[in-house]
This record gives C-alpha cells, structure tokens and sequence, in this order.
C-alpha cells in the first residue's frame, strides 16, 4: 500500500463491500424468522419434539445474524472514524458529509457542496480511482435512496436494525477516502511548487 | 385441514428454503472474510487502532456467520428428517 489516498481509497471500498454483505446478512436473518414462522405454522399441532427444535435452532441462527450485523456496522464506523481523523488532520473534515449527517434531509445538499469544492480543488489532480469523480456524480445527483427502499421487502415487519445508519456510513466512507485523496494530492502538489519556488529564489539569490 | 402429502411437501420446500439460507450466510463469511484481509493489510501499514477494531469486529461477525451458516444447515437436516418420518 503506498500513499495515503490509496490507503483512504482501499479502505472506502472494503467498508462498501462490507456494508454490502451486511444488507444481505440482514436479508437472511428476516427470511429466517419467517421461515420458522413458517415451520410453526405447518407443524402446528402436532405433539412430536422435532418442530419444537427445528424452530429453536432457526431463531439462534438469527441472533448469530443479528450479532453478526451489529458487528459489521460497528467495524465500518470504526473505519470511518479513522478516514475522519485523517480528514481532521488535513483540515477538509468540514466538507465531508458525517454518518450521522446521513440522515439528515440537508444530507443531498451537502453532498452537492463537497461536489462542486472537490470539482474546485481538483483541477489539477488526477482520480486516483479512474472511477471518482462518476461516483461522486451519482451520489450528488440521484436521489439517495431511504433504508425501507435499500433492504426492506414489503412483506417484512419485523423491528429495524440496530444500526440503520451503517449503509450511509459506508457511503460516507467512501466519499471521504475520495476526499482525501484529491485533498493530499493538492497539499502535495501544493508544497511542491513552494519548494520548487524556493529554490529558484535561492539560485537567484 | 391439510393433508399429511401437502405437509410433507411444504415441510421439504421449508428445508430446501433453509439450506439455501445456509448457503448465503457462508457467501457473506467468504465475502466478509476478503473485506477484512483488505482492511488488515491496510493496518500494517497504518498501525491504526480504529482499525485493528474494525478488523477484530469483522472477525468476530465472521464467527458469528459461521455459527448461523451452521445452524441453518441442521436445522435444513432437522427438517427432512422429520418430513420424511411422518
């Protein structure tokens, strides 16, 4: 791993890939509950002991689930702590959107800030993922989709997660690693020309 | 009422359905399992503690999802069982 902007852009895509297996982890622990549900249904009245333990080991299967979840969303908070430290240290954290800003109705418009101030700053810095800038683009111009829209079928009423928050921390995540990025690409193209300006001023002298 | 054929049947489609569960709950340890191997040859060369956390949750869910990956397939097993003892 070489820079930080390739760090900031790794860890992005792990945290979006793990968001992503929790979503589908979430999926399972709901199809779970129903099927035991189911089970119950189908065995209802019977006096034999199998539908009993059947049903038993379903819902432990779902509390792993849930613990699993809980636990992916706690690891992709703890990355994006990180990336927001890094951001602190390089004086950008201002733009970038939070997860608890996620939430928040104004959480587009923020974004579309942070786009066209990373547009500014990165006339002359290069997408260290090739893919950068369009994601940027897409997160700044659809529409940001609610939770029930992400991953809860019509079919579901069971309680919402622990941590509905998790899926915009991963997004957050990766706009941040984005962020980072180009922002130390400037610094470091920046310092450059000043030493570069230096030394021309030091030859003249 | 139904009858013992249409439980037998829909008592072998709920195993099916739970095998299939198992199956995507060890999708998500492979996957969660990558993720995490990412993230930690990232911390080698950070020595963050935020993300020697982050590797050592993703651990710990991945265990978790082993766990219900295999509870999944007994209780798949369990199922048949009893659907072909009725």
């Amino acid at each position: 791993m070489g820079n930080i902007g390739e760090i900031a852009a790794e860890l992005g895509a792990a945290a979006t890939d793990v968001e992503a297996t929790r979503v589908v982890a979430l999926d399972a622990m709901r199809d779970g509950q129903r099927t035991a549900q189911d089970v119950a249904h189908v065995t209802a009245g019977t006096n034999r002991s199998e539908p009993g333990a059947v049903i038993k080991r379903l819902h432990a299967a779902c509390a792993r689930l849930e613990e699993a979840v809980r636990l992916m969303g706690a690891g992709t908070r703890a990355i994006s702590d990180y990336l927001a430290q890094i951001a602190a240290d390089i004086g950008v954290e201002a733009l970038a959107p939070t997860s608890e800003q996620s939430s928040d109705r104004g959480f587009g418009s923020r974004l579309g800030r942070f786009h066209r101030e990373l547009t500014r700053r990165s006339e002359d810095v290069f997408d260290i993922t090739g893919k950068g800038a369009k994601i940027i683009d897409d997160l700044a111009n659809q529409p940001r989709p609610t939770i029930a829209e992400v991953r809860v079928p019509e079919t579901i009423s069971a309680p919402p997660p622990q941590n509905p928050g998790a899926d915009q921390v991963a997004t957050a995540t990766l706009v941040v690693g984005i962020l980072l990025a180009t922002g130390l690409e400037k610094t470091y193209n920046t310092m450059k020309r000043i030493w570069r300006r230096r030394r021309r001023d030091d030859r003249a002298e | 009422m139904a009858t013992v054929g249409e439980v037998r049947a829909e008592l072998e489609r709920l195993a099916e359905h739970t095998r299939g569960l198992g199956q995507t709950v060890r999708r998500c340890h492979s996957d969660l399992e990558e993720a995490a191997q990412r993230v930690n040859a990232v911390s080698v060369g950070t020595e963050n503690l935020n993300l020697v956390e982050a590797i050592a949750r993703f651990r710990a869910a991945d265990r978790m999802l082993t766990d219900a990956a295999d509870m999944f397939d007994e209780a798949a097993d369990e199922l048949s069982g009893y659907q072909a003892s009725l």
